[in-house]
């Protein structure tokens, strides 16, 4: 779905108010839910599916599995693939590959997309233990090296993690 | 035409609006501390606006252009020119959103197709043949990038049938390469054409692992560059070796074994020359003749490698003559060390003075030697360390400390001494070449 917007779509809330635009935003913001309490701060721009990402919410067992919500800033003409991600008690990384879409689908070179996924970790983390952030997009592809869902360090489970499909949401 | 009529020698001369030197502080007059010429600048500074005039982003041109001693065909390259338009043909005028509605593809193509009108250019431009080839090559390779990416889109292109096309210039490469004859007559006219053969049919029968393109079109695309590249450096190769036997009296003889003996010698040399090398100095401040030294010293070590994995027997003759050049050029900024005439300069005169003396020697290296050829191929990389000095001082703004200019320096004493050393590099190469 595409907004037309500078402002994240999705984000966490008290009070329900959005993001104000800001020219110095940030390419990538993200956000550990632990807790159905902190899912029902999940607001959402008018134009976005609700639905769906409620019915993920809805889905998540926070006392065994935890949400990573990310924002990313794509260009319209691509998507983002996960094509890995690591975690701990402390720390969570990621790893986005990058490819065009369809040569058939209309797009413009220059407009950027806000990609928001919501990837449900097999793992109840603490958001305030989380003091470790790292995420880096790719200008290709996952390849076979980039795509693992899972570390060998610092693990406690080797169950995948599950990503809902992004959302997108013009800027 | 020679593949070197159109040369002419370009120098700093057109950047003379800044003229005045000016130095603040300039009772601190860098001085020499004698081995190395290690001096003092803290307190020299340079006002920037009397360095050379080079703007941050103005296009620098290369001083020295590689060449081939071999006349080419002016109805080749036309053929080549209209092979980049018959492909920048087949795409529609424009290319719009109704033909390739993703804007990013869009791009790549449009782009893609542009660059081959800019290698068009390129080659109208070019002071050499060997320049014009290489322009044109690259004009064919982005033609058909976009010729292949458009196609996917107008009647559904595939790359297998790029791909077999790839596969079978390939093929084609190799067997050309293992039947060439290394004919000639002058042996060091024939290295350097046989080494440029050697280059090209390397180029050509290299295969590449598969492209790795964002979209399925794109990939497409690359495989249409990959396999109009490798044709392209084959047919370049074909023809270098056509005018080339055409132009030797009966077609001269074999000397594949002249230049094999006098490769395995020249690299018998090199090695000498690096198992006697001194241990290296120690600095204890930074400067830019020990930067120059230091960068000469690692190549002329760690390149030999180049010569004794060369591509074949004349390729190995030229890159030994290439490192030798290098040794040569190292004993010869040791020994202006030791001399003390390398002081980093204090003044923006004495930097303009560096940089003309810098273009000076090059100009004098490709006119003065009789084995130009050999000094030309020497001296390539010695024009890339003048431009990239030159983009160094382009990024300097201000009133700025002496010391700053370090790179500058280092890169055109690092080709003033290329310069100076290539052609007695060249001398020992062809003596070689002439008594195997």
């Amino acid at each position: 779905m595409r907004v037309d917007t500078d402002r994240r779509p999705v984000w966490i809330s008290d009070d329900g108010s959005r993001p104000t635009p800001d020219p110095h935003t940030r390419r990538l913001v993200s956000e550990v839910i632990d807790s159905d309490s902190k899912a029902g701060q999940i607001a959402v721009a008018t134009d976005v599916d609700r639905g769906a990402i409620d019915t993920f919410l809805e889905e998540t067992d926070f006392e065994s599995e935890t949400i990573y919500l990310q924002s990313v800033i794509v260009e319209e003409c691509f998507r983002l693939e996960l094509c890995q991600i690591n975690w701990g008690a402390d720390s969570i990384s990621t790893d986005y590959g990058r490819r065009s879409r369809p040569y058939d689908d209309p797009c413009e070179a220059d407009t950027e997309l806000y990609s928001v996924w919501f990837i449900r970790i097999p793992q109840a983390i603490n958001a305030d233990d989380v003091s470790s952030y790292s995420s880096s997009v790719g200008g290709s592809p996952c390849d076979d090296e980039r795509t693992r869902t899972t570390t060998e360090t610092d693990r406690t489970t080797q169950t995948t993690p599950t990503p809902m499909a992004e959302t997108e949401t013009e800027r | 035409m020679t593949d070197t009529d159109a040369e002419q020698s370009s120098g700093p001369a057109r950047m003379t609006r800044r003229s005045l030197l000016t130095l603040v502080g300039g009772s601190a007059i860098a001085g020499c501390s004698g081995f190395g010429g290690l001096d003092q600048s803290d307190e020299v500074t340079i006002r920037s606006n009397n360095l050379p005039d080079i703007r941050r982003h103005q296009e620098l041109k290369a001083p020295v252009h590689p060449a081939v001693p071999v006349a080419l065909a002016p109805s080749y390259l036309d053929s080549s020119r209209t092979r980049v338009y018959e492909l920048l043909s087949e795409l529609p005028i424009p290319l719009g959103p109704e033909e390739i509605p993703n804007g990013h593809i869009r791009q790549r193509l449009t782009d893609a197709a542009s660059d081959a009108s800019d290698g068009l250019d390129d080659a109208r431009t070019a002071r050499t043949g060997l320049v014009t080839l290489r322009s044109l090559r690259h004009a064919r390779e982005h033609a058909r990038y976009a010729a292949a990416g458009w196609a996917v889109a107008e009647r559904g292109l595939t790359d297998r049938s790029l791909r077999n096309e790839y596969s079978q210039t390939v093929s084609t490469a190799r067997a050309t390469r293992r039947d060439h004859e290394y004919l000639g007559m002058d042996p060091v006219r024939a290295a350097l054409v046989h080494s440029t053969i050697e280059t090209a049919l390397e180029r050509a029968a290299d295969t590449e692992p598969r492209p790795q393109a964002d979209s399925e079109l794109l990939a497409v695309a690359q495989w249409g560059e990959r396999a109009e590249s490798a044709q392209a450096y084959l047919s370049d190769a074909r023809h270098i070796t056509t005018q080339f036997t055409s132009s030797l009296p009966d077609g001269g003889g074999s000397i594949e074994n002249t230049l094999i003996t006098a490769g395995e010698t020249l690299l018998a040399g090199l090695r000498d020359r690096r198992s006697n090398l001194p241990p290296e100095s120690t600095y204890e401040e930074r400067h830019p003749s020990q930067m120059v030294a230091e960068d000469l010293r690692w190549k002329a070590e760690s390149e030999i490698g180049s010569v004794e994995d060369a591509h074949g027997p004349a390729s190995a003759v030229v890159h030994a003559n290439t490192r030798l050049t290098r040794f040569l050029a190292l004993e010869r900024i040791k020994a202006r060390q030791e001399a003390g005439e390398l002081s980093r300069p204090s003044t923006a005169t004495a930097v303009r003075s560096i940089r003309q003396q810098a273009y000076d020697s090059l100009a004098s290296a490709l006119e003065a030697d009789a084995h130009s050829g050999l000094v030309r191929d020497a001296i390539v990389d010695a024009g890339y360390k003048i431009i990239g000095a030159d983009r160094e001082l382009s990024y300097l703004q201000g009133e700025i400390d002496a010391s700053r200019l370090d790179d500058s320096i280092a890169g055109y004493w690092h080709a003033m001494a290329l310069a100076h050393s290539a052609p007695a590099a060249a001398r020992q190469t062809a003596s070689v070449l002439r008594t195997e």
